[in-house]
């Protein structure tokens, strides 16, 4: 695909790609995008039993799965139609 | 002859999306001068989003109640309205499933140009719809003899407002049906709104399976 561009295009596409990276890598390993900094989440599961906490992973993998699905399917949508002008 | 083949191109790229649907409208543009028009593609891509938030809208709601029937206070108590509830249910999920057949029916034969036999299975279509909310008005009438109502309980407040969602949602097809078959739709091709309808509707049963299982393994435990 990169090598579909040419010149600064390209550039710029390794950049945003490796900024994109970038922010992926800090966003997986930093304790707060594992909603710790969210007290009012972190005490609502810390006040629950196990029942509960199970029953709020399920609702998160409800709502994670499809909306990652969609992500992908609209991503794929616009990237499958990138050369088509009108 | 040019355009055509540039929006054949443009419909096999698009044919990704769904079953045929590129194909059907090519990427076509009515009227060829004048100012630029809206590629019918364009609504059938619009449609395909706008789902996506719809699909969205229920997946929250059934994530809620995924939470909440877990929830500490353990409130949550199984739907008990008799059998008679499930049977309506499975019924109605029944006729969604018919009418989905029946409408790719009539879309084949909207496409094969028999105008008659496209009316026919689309008003039947319609139809089986309306016999769907009828039944699902049944549904709430069985909740409410059994003294279920909106507040009774969280699983009820999950019953009403999922099948009242989704009611709603499903008259709005209903209506575009009617408007894609009995009423030109300015700035559209026929086709394209008879497309853009039916992934409509495909969608809502579709969704509606998803919510029926879930009120079987999740409202009724």
């Amino acid at each position: 695909m990169i090598a579909h561009f040419g010149g600064c295009r390209g550039v710029a596409v390794r950049v945003i790609a490796a900024a994109l990276g970038c922010v992926t890598a800090i966003a997986a390993i930093a304790p707060g995008a594992l909603a710790q900094g969210c007290a009012m989440c972190y005490q609502s599961a810390a006040a629950g039993n196990d029942h509960s906490r199970v029953a709020l992973q399920h609702g998160i993998l409800v709502l994670l799965l499809p909306s990652a699905g969609l992500f992908v399917g609209i991503f794929g949508l616009i990237y499958s139609r990138r050369n088509i002008s009108r | 002859m040019h355009e055509s083949a540039l929006a054949d191109r443009a419909g096999l790229a698009a044919g990704n999306i769904g079953s045929g649907g590129g194909l059907i409208d090519g990427g076509g543009r009515r009227g060829g001068s004048g100012a630029a028009k809206t590629p019918d593609r364009a609504y059938v891509t619009g449609m395909t989003i706008a789902l996506s938030g719809i699909a969205m809208f229920f997946v929250a709601i059934v994530s809620a109640a995924v939470v909440r029937r877990g929830a500490p206070s353990g409130d949550w108590q199984p739907i008990r309205a008799g059998s008679e509830l499930w049977q309506i249910l499975s019924l109605n999920t029944a006729v969604l499933l018919a009418s989905s057949f029946t409408l790719a029916h009539a879309r084949s034969r909207g496409r094969s140009g028999d105008e008659n036999g496209f009316r026919r299975w689309w008003v039947v279509t319609t139809v089986l719809g309306v016999l769907f909310l009828a039944g699902q008005l049944l549904a709430w009438r069985l909740l409410e003899a059994a003294g279920l109502y909106l507040a009774t309980n969280p699983s009820s407040s999950f019953f009403y407002l999922a099948t009242a969602a989704h009611g709603v949602h499903l008259a709005a097809g209903i209506i575009a049906l009617l408007l894609a078959a009995f009423r030109p739709v300015r700035r559209m091709a026929r086709i394209t709104a008879m497309e853009v309808a039916s992934r409509y509707w495909h969608a809502m049963d579709a969704i509606w399976i998803f919510l029926f299982l879930f009120l079987i393994f999740g409202g009724r435990a």
